[in-house]
């Protein structure tokens, strides 16, 4: 396969993904303020929003001040933002477009269509009551776009690549949400920061990747931050964890290389060290104990680890 | 008392389409006779349709215009925003040629597409047609579709147009005429295949009723083709399709086409030169390219011989393709066989190469550089199209009877300013189909025309066996382009007429 073509479906499976958890998150962050503990003001909760996919600069740019419609606007459908739902819709389809010859007909249209989709809502305002909406069909058929591919696509390297972009940036974007999480938790005043408001944050974070119900299930206890942690970055089972996708990036990513031989420098070497840190992390190591700064540089360095895997794959296959 | 009321009304809508159907007597009508009697070809559609309520068509209607736009079957306009798309609009009346008139076409076809490939081996080397005077040898050298370049070289199997479209019209009197042959890197095929998935789709039962043959073998008689071609010594030639990219406005057609194939559509920058061969560079490291189907005009495959400015092709392509090392499809420089003026010879060349007398018509065709058609075209511009022989795409051409006078004398300037560069011929009168008009619900008379695709390798000629029928949606216009307002139909040809 072409590199450029490669780089194309590595790139369209990540923006495909980018778009969905931004979907996802934003509907959380909207629609939990409603019944939200007292200490939560809208604001914060729409600022999360813009930090999360890292637009809040370039929006204060644009507006003076933070409401609802004008965060709205430009998270969810400005074309100006690189980081908008929108954008990401539209930067994966670009995408496909330059390849879609090695693509199915079927997963190329349910992408087609899901920018049509999104298209349609540039020009047009959207009121407040479509909102939710809105979110759910960007996340709906973005699924359906990913079952496509996954169940008209052969398993070779075109599937292979597309795998290892949407599941790096599952860890990514799992990982930011988390990140954030901490970063609005400091912002609120330590008076504030009792254990209802506290929950509240993580239990938004669970809805905000799918899995509260499931955490329930499995940990039978009170949502707390350890138990997020210990779920959401370490579980191997459940599809939206870190430690999960990154074992998918790495299984995709030996089976593209053929010959095997990898150095210490190479991403299947990268990869795999990093799988196996994780690996072998217990829940005492990922417990905050009182110290949340400990927790804050471990998603920091586990970030910049998962955008150095990217580096190293663009660099050995995609150029 | 109420339900029969709608039953009549019903009735009314369902007779409605074709009773007030009007027929203009200057053209010939491709679905009714003078008579107002169907064709009989045709008279298991018309009456499908009539089977239809008007609200009904209007849905299938709706229903294939938005399949087109997900399955993203559109073009791009060259003069809008980068990335805006259209539907190419498809008619959901197909247009059916008997099997009888098709044979006779597709023999002309072939004919033509044999001259046009001996005329191109001689031109760019023993020039015997220039020398026995049967075309001009001074402007023929000085066109700017002349290829310096391609002289005393000849490609694998003496084939240069692989790929050619050959665009007609039926008249008044229910021939058949040659409008052009297109020979660079003509288009359109894409829609021929997915017009016809696409009335699959929609009208699978009026499909079944009748005996058409297939077109869906185009790719792989293209692929065949190519293969064909391949410089010798490659056992398994890696063949590619070379695209500008994505905000061509053919690129849903590349796309498709390296699709069908399973082949890889390539642009400029995968590409690179090593000991004179092309290579591609893949994931897994350098691969070699045999044989390149080039989507790019030629003044933009190799900077080094053509356009300095050019991102798109590749420097050097030129020697490695004069090496031997590469096959080019279609070759360099056919713009020449092309050159409307060349057309006008057509008739002479398909006698001098193959001793034959033309199958297909020509339009007859006025030359403002001699001195007696300029004087004529002067005089009569308003009973004729006069177009630019160096253009496409319907870009620069002027109707005569629908030009203002001032557009008239502004355009005798133009001619008198460059003789060499313009042509004329009698506006011909193109039959007209029966059409769906969106805006007024109903079935109309619009212009069609007809491009018939076919593909020379190194032993024969394949042609398609249907066509585009492109159709000119504005009423009363004989522009069919679809950057100008055309749209197509589904082209049957039946085996059992």
């Amino acid at each position: 396969m072409l590199s450029r073509i490669a780089n194309n479906i590595f790139w369209m499976g990540r923006y495909i993904e980018r778009g969905e958890h931004l979907a996802r998150y934003s509907r959380e962050q909207y629609f939990s303020t409603l019944d939200a503990p007292i200490a939560i003001n809208k604001k914060m909760a729409l600022s999360s929003i813009l930090r999360m996919s890292g637009a809040y600069d370039d929006y204060l740019e644009k507006y003076k001040t933070v409401t609802s419609e004008n965060v709205f606007d430009f998270s969810a459908k400005d074309p100006g933002n690189l980081a908008s739902i929108h954008s990401c819709i539209k930067i994966a389809r670009e995408n496909a477009r330059s390849a879609r010859y090695k693509l199915s007909a079927e997963a190329y249209e349910a992408l087609n269509k899901l920018y049509h989709f999104s298209n349609k809502f540039i020009q047009q305002k959207v009121p407040e009551e479509q909102w939710y909406e809105y979110y759910q069909s960007i996340i709906n058929d973005t699924y359906i776009t990913k079952g496509f591919i996954t169940n008209t696509l052969m398993r070779d390297e075109v599937w292979l690549i597309i795998n290892t972009g949407v599941h790096l940036e599952k860890a990514i974007q799992v990982n930011r949400m988390i990140l954030t999480k901490y970063q609005d938790i400091n912002h609120l005043d330590k008076e504030k920061l009792i254990t209802p408001v506290e929950n509240y944050f993580w239990g938004n974070l669970l809805k905000s990747t799918d899995c509260l119900d499931i955490v329930r299930r499995v940990y039978k206890c009170d949502v707390s931050k350890d138990v997020v942690m210990d779920f959401l970055v370490l579980n191997k089972n459940f599809p939206k964890s870190i430690l999960h996708n990154l074992q998918s990036v790495n299984r995709s990513i030996n089976r593209l290389n053929p010959s095997k031989r990898t150095n210490i420098h190479s991403v299947e070497f990268f990869g795999g060290k990093l799988e196996a840190q994780l690996k072998y992390m217990t829940f005492d190591d990922i417990k905050e104990n009182g110290n949340p700064k400990k927790n804050i540089e471990l998603l920091k360095t586990l970030l910049d680890k998962l955008y150095k895997i990217a580096d190293l794959f663009e660099k050995q296959y995609l150029t | 008392m109420s339900s029969t009321t709608s039953i009549k009304k019903e009735l009314i809508i369902k007779t409605d389409f074709f009773s007030n159907y009007i027929q203009n007597p200057d053209f010939l009508d491709e679905v009714f006779n003078k008579d107002k009697s169907v064709r009989k070809y045709y008279l298991k559609t018309v009456n499908h349709f009539k089977h239809l309520t008007r609200k009904e068509i209007a849905e299938l209607n709706e229903y294939t215009r938005m399949s087109f736009l997900n399955q993203g079957i559109t073009f791009n306009v060259y003069s809008e925003n980068k990335g805006v798309e259209r539907i190419f609009p498809f008619d959901i009346f197909p247009r059916i040629i008997p099997g009888k008139e098709w044979a006779g076409l597709e023999k002309g076809v072939i004919q033509r597409t044999q001259a046009l490939n001996m005329l191109l081996a001689d031109l760019y080397n023993d020039q015997k047609i220039l020398k026995d005077k049967i075309l001009p040898k001074d402007w023929v050298l000085s066109s700017k579709a002349y290829c310096k370049h391609m002289e005393g070289f000849k490609p694998v199997g003496g084939v240069y147009t692989h790929i050619s479209g050959t665009d007609l019209i039926k008249g008044k009197n229910g021939e058949y005429y040659v409008l052009e042959d297109n020979v660079r890197c003509p288009s359109g095929i894409s829609y021929v295949l997915s017009n016809r998935e696409a009335m699959k789709r929609t009208f699978s039962e009026l499909i079944s009723k009748y005996d058409m043959l297939a077109v869906d073998d185009y790719p792989d008689q293209l692929y065949d083709k190519m293969v064909s071609v391949a410089p010798p010594g490659s056992d398994e030639p890696t063949c590619v399709l070379l695209t500008p990219g994505i905000y061509n406005s053919a690129y849903f057609e590349h796309t498709f086409l390296a699709s069908e194939m399973g082949i890889d559509l390539v642009e400029g920058r995968d590409l690179y030169l090593e000991n004179g061969y092309v290579f591609m560079k893949t994931i897994y490291g350098p691969e070699r390219v045999d044989v390149i189907y080039r989507r790019i005009d030629d003044d933009f495959i190799d900077p080094k011989y053509f356009r300095k400015d050019s991102l798109l092709g590749l420097e050097g392509l030129m020697d490695s393709y004069k090496q031997g090392k590469v096959t080019i499809a279609n070759a360099p420089g056919t713009g020449i066989a092309d050159d409307k003026a060349v057309y006008t010879y057509m008739p002479e060349i398909i006698k001098y190469y193959l001793g034959e007398e033309p199958i297909l018509n020509n339009v007859h065709t006025y030359r403002c550089e001699k001195d007696d058609d300029y004087k004529y075209i002067m005089e009569n511009m308003e009973k004729l199209v006069v177009k630019p022989v160096d253009e496409s795409g319907g870009y620069g051409v002027m109707i005569g009877s629908k030009a203002t006078k001032k557009e008239i004398s502004n355009y005798k300037q133009l001619i008198k300013s460059n003789r060499r560069k313009y042509i004329a011929q009698p506006i011909m009168p193109l039959s007209v189909h029966t059409t769906y008009i969106d805006k007024t619900r109903k079935f109309e008379q619009r212009h069609v025309d007809l491009r018939i695709f076919s593909i020379t390798g190194a032993d024969e000629t394949y042609v398609c066996k249907g066509g585009l029928s492109r159709v000119a949606l504005k009423k009363g216009s004989l522009i069919v382009n679809s950057s100008q307002g055309g749209g197509s139909k589904d082209t049957w040809v039946l085996d059992d007429f």
